[in-house]
C-alpha cells in the first residue's frame, strides 16, 4: 500500500470512528466497564451519567483520533474494541480521581443498557405511545428522513440519495425534527424547561 | 456560565443547532462541574435516544470537529493565522492587545515570541485582543478608558508553535473585586477550570459579551494561558486575598494590561 492510500484509509477510519462506534462506547460505558482489584475480585462500574459517558466517549474518540493521525493506531487493527477499552480506562480513572466508590456490584449482574426500555412495562408503554404520536405527527418527508438516520444509521449523504433530497435538505430536517422532539417531549414532562 | 445560559446552550444543543466550539467547551465546563445541569443534559440526552438509537451518533458526529486533534490530520492552520493577520493588516487595525506582564524566561528569550506575528511568520504568540461595546454599537478596540456600563469582548490569537492549551481571563478592579471573563465563573461551589484554547488561530473570538459593573478607577485585566487546565476557584481565591497575579513560568504565560473605569 503506497502512501497516498495509507493516508486515505486513515481518514476514512478517522472519520468512520463516530458514525459507527460512538454508540457501541456509550453503551458499553452504561453497561458497565468489568476491572479487576488487588485481591483478584473482578467488578463492573457503570457511568451513570449521559453527559459523563459523552465526555469520556470524546476523549477516547480523541486519543484514537491522534493515533490515527501519527501512524501509531495500526489500521488494519478493528477499533471498536480498542476505542471501547480505552473509554473503560479513561472512565475508571476518571472515577478514581473523583474519590467515586468504584465498586459497583459483580460482573456477572450486568445493568441494562443505556436507552433500553424502562423495565417497568407502564412506564415502558407511556414511552412508546409518545414516540408513535410524536412519528405521527411528523410529515410524511420528515418521518422518511428519521427512519433512515436517526432509526437506521445512514450517513446525510447517502439518506439523501435514497430520497432524492440534497443533503443540506436533509440536515435542515434532521434538525426540524430534533426541534420539534425537544417541544413535544417538553409539553408532555419529558424533559424540563430551560 | 450562568445556569441558565447552560441550559438554554443545552437546548440547542439537542435541538440541532450548531454550537460554535466555544459555546460547546463553555457548557461541557460548566456541565462537568454543576450536578443541576448535568442532570437538566443527562434528561435531554436520555429523551433524545427515542428519535433512534443514531440519534446521539449523529449529535457527536457534529461535535467531533471541535474535539478533533485536527492539526495531527490537517498540518498547521497557517493560512488561518497568516489569513487573519494579513486580513487585520489590511484593514490598518491597531488592536489593543494583552501583552506580557513580564519576561517568561529572565533573560530575554521568551519574551518575544509570545507577542506577535512578526514579518507574516507564524509564532508562538499568545495573546487576548480586548473591545468594548456600548449599548447596541459596534465593538471597538478597547482603549485606555473604559465605560462602566459597556460591554467587554474578547478575542485570543494562540499562534502554531504555542505549547499552551488553555485559557482564562479575568479582571480585578478598584475595589479589589475580581471578575472572571473567560470562562464567565459566577458560581462558588463549580470547580471550574480554565478552558482549552486552539492553536494556530488568530482573534478568535470568546463567544460571550462581558458585562461587569466593575468599581470606577483603575482595572487590570490579565489573560493567563497554560499547558495544563487551571482551578478557577483556587486562582480567584488567592486574587480576592489580594494576592498579585500569577507569574509566567515554563507551564503558562500571564498578560495583563491596566485600563481605567469611568
Amino acid at each position: 500500500m503506497n502512501r497516498d492510500e495509507t493516508a486515505a484509509r486513515r481518514a476514512a477510519l478517522a472519520d468512520a470512528l463516530y458514525p459507527e462506534h460512538a454508540v457501541a462506547v456509550l453503551r458499553a460505558l452504561r453497561a458497565g466497564v468489568s476491572y479487576r482489584t488487588a485481591d483478584g475480585g473482578r467488578h463492573v462500574y457503570r457511568v451513570e451519567s449521559a453527559f459523563e459517558a459523552e465526555d469520556v466517549c470524546h476523549e477516547a474518540m480523541a486519543v484514537v483520533l491522534r493515533q490515527i493521525g501519527s501512524g501509531a493506531f495500526q489500521i488494519d487493527r478493528p477499533v471498536r474494541p480498542y476505542l471501547i477499552r480505552i473509554a473503560a480506562h479513561l472512565a475508571l480513572r476518571r472515577a478514581r480521581r473523583a474519590h467515586r466508590e468504584v465498586l459497583h456490584g459483580d460482573a456477572a449482574n450486568e445493568p441494562p443498557e443505556a436507552g433500553a426500555p424502562s423495565p417497568d412495562p407502564a412506564v415502558s408503554s407511556e414511552r412508546d405511545a409518545l414516540v408513535r404520536a410524536f412519528r405521527a405527527g411528523l410529515a410524511e418527508p420528515e418521518r422518511a428522513v428519521l427512519a433512515l438516520t436517526f432509526e437506521e444509521g445512514e450517513s446525510q449523504a447517502r439518506a439523501a440519495e435514497q430520497l432524492g433530497l440534497s443533503r443540506d435538505q436533509v440536515y435542515r430536517t434532521m434538525t426540524r425534527i430534533r426541534a420539534a422532539a425537544v417541544r413535544f417531549f417538553r409539553e408532555r414532562g419529558l424533559l424540563d424547561d430551560p | 456560565m450562568t445556569h441558565d445560559a447552560a441550559r438554554a446552550l443545552t437546548t440547542r444543543h439537542f435541538s440541532g443547532e450548531a454550537l460554535t466550539g466555544l459555546e460547546q467547551q463553555a457548557l461541557r465546563a460548566h456541565v462537568r462541574g454543576c450536578p443541576p445541569c448535568r442532570a437538566f443534559y443527562d434528561a435531554a440526552a436520555e429523551t433524545e435516544t427515542l428519535l433512534g438509537p443514531h440519534a446521539t451518533a449523529e449529535r457527536l458526529a457534529r461535535e467531533a470537529p471541535h474535539w478533533r486533534p485536527a492539526r495531527a490530520f490537517r498540518g498547521p492552520r497557517r493560512t488561518v493565522l497568516l489569513g487573519a493577520t494579513g486580513a487585520l493588516a489590511a484593514a490598518g487595525l491597531a488592536v489593543w492587545v494583552l501583552r506580557p506582564a513580564e519576561d517568561a524566561m529572565g533573560d530575554g528569550r521568551a519574551g518575544g515570541s509570545y507577542v506577535g506575528v512578526r514579518g507574516g511568520e507564524v509564532s508562538a504568540a499568545a495573546f487576548v485582543s480586548l473591545f468594548s461595546r456600548r449599548g447596541g454599537s459596534e465593538p471597538a478596540p478597547l482603549g485606555e478608558i473604559f465605560g462602566a456600563d459597556d460591554d467587554l469582548l474578547l478575542a485570543y490569537t494562540n499562534g502554531r508553535a504555542s505549547p499552551l492549551r488553555y485559557l482564562a481571563v479575568a479582571a480585578r478592579d478598584a475595589d479589589g473585586r475580581v471578575h472572571w471573563l473567560w470562562p464567565a465563573w459566577d458560581t462558588p461551589e463549580a470547580d471550574v477550570k480554565s478552558l482549552p484554547v486552539e492553536v494556530g488561530v488568530a482573534d478568535a473570538p470568546l463567544p460571550s459579551a462581558v458585562s461587569l459593573r466593575a468599581a470606577t478607577g483603575p482595572m487590570e485585566i490579565c489573560a493567563i494561558f497554560s499547558r495544563e487546565a487551571l482551578s478557577i476557584p483556587a486562582l480567584d481565591a488567592g486574587l480576592e486575598r489580594g494576592e498579585k497575579w500569577p507569574s509566567s513560568s515554563e507551564s503558562q504565560r500571564v498578560v495583563c494590561r491596566s485600563v481605567t473605569v469611568r
